[in-house]
């Protein structure tokens, strides 16, 4: 396994539940510190409370499909309060099952807002050379299958995780002279508070495995964002146990 | 805009926590890349109407020498 220092400071969003809480906990659990940003504060402070070094867990309350232009700003004001960070884990979303015709612009917004723009321009802020430490630091967006394989509905949803990918990979060339790395995840089905019961009961045959779990993302996270991935970047990674090739 | 202003301006463009001055010398600093060059290339453009060629940018030595592009722009 791979370990982390407490001056190894990480960015995680979507951090009150499903990827995002697990990535908090590992990190954490694995010796770094962690900046935990949600919606619930409550729920982050839940979590916070059952984290392995809680003394290295800080919550910060934020709605990122708000104003998703200042997110840079913002990634540098959380810079000026905790220090340069090691890396940046993105694992806010919205899932959008809707069909062409129902769509609105409301809608089309607010998915890529939360789902896109957002890691766009926390990426900025993140990608600034006086808020990442350098060599060895890393981003990781969690995209998602869709990007890949589509279903119907998914217009929104898939097209937002598609741009996420494909915008990660040329973040990763601009940015590599600096020692930065960025890369993605496309997570098939995971048991996550996003899933509905009747969604997954429909999915469970096309999983000889089962489907993925939280701390299977998790795992693959810390990898990425380990010395130990030091000469991976740009890349996206599908993740699905060969269920949906 | 003022010379104190237009450092501070640069300075946030390239991304450098240095104070700059007219005298700091690019060239040889690590924030000095293709990507900065471009960055500095929108900055003139936004802020002051100016569009510098890719061979003025990329023959810069000093910031004295990005502050001449644009020096009649500045106020003091």
């Amino acid at each position: 396994m791979f370990e982390f220092t407490k001056d190894q400071i990480f960015i995680i969003t979507g951090a009150s539940s499903g990827i995002g809480e697990g990535v908090s906990l590992l990190l954490n659990e694995l010796g770094a510190t962690v900046v935990a940003i949600a919606r619930r504060m409550d729920k982050l402070e839940e979590i916070k409370a059952s984290s392995a070094h809680p003394e290295n867990f800080f919550c910060e309350r934020k709605d990122l499909s708000v104003d998703c232009g200042t997110l840079d700003a913002y990634v540098r004001s959380l810079k000026a309060k905790y220090g340069k960070f090691r890396g940046l884990v993105y694992c806010a979303g919205i899932p959008a099952v809707i069909s062409l015709q129902a769509i609105t612009p409301e809608m089309a917004e607010e998915t890529f807002n939360i789902n896109y723009f957002a890691p766009l321009f926390m990426a900025k802020g993140f990608a600034d050379r006086r808020v990442n430490t350098g060599k060895g630091s890393a981003m990781v967006f969690i995209s998602s299958i869709a990007a890949e394989c589509c279903g119907k509905g998914m217009s929104l949803y898939s097209g937002s995780k598609a741009a996420l990918k494909a915008s990660a990979r040329v973040i990763a060339k601009e940015i590599a002279p600096n020692g930065v790395r960025v890369n993605s995840i496309l997570p098939a089905d995971i048991e996550t508070p996003m899933t509905a019961e009747e969604y997954m009961q429909r999915r469970k045959p096309l999983y000889p495995m089962g489907f993925g779990s939280v701390s299977d993302v998790a795992n693959f996270v810390a990898f990425l964002l380990s010395d130990k991935a030091k000469w991976i970047s740009g890349q996206s990674y599908i993740m699905d146990c060969a269920a949906l090739l | 805009m003022t010379t104190k202003e237009f450092l501070i301006e640069l300075a946030d463009v390239l991304q450098t926590e240095d104070n700059l001055e007219l005298s700091s010398n690019l060239s040889n600093s690590e924030y000095w890349d293709s990507l900065s060059q471009m960055s500095v290339m929108s900055f003139l453009a936004k802020k002051f109407g100016v569009h510098a060629s890719l061979e003025d940018i990329t023959m810069t030595d000093k910031v004295s020498d990005i502050f001449d592009i644009v020096k009649e722009h500045i106020e003091d």
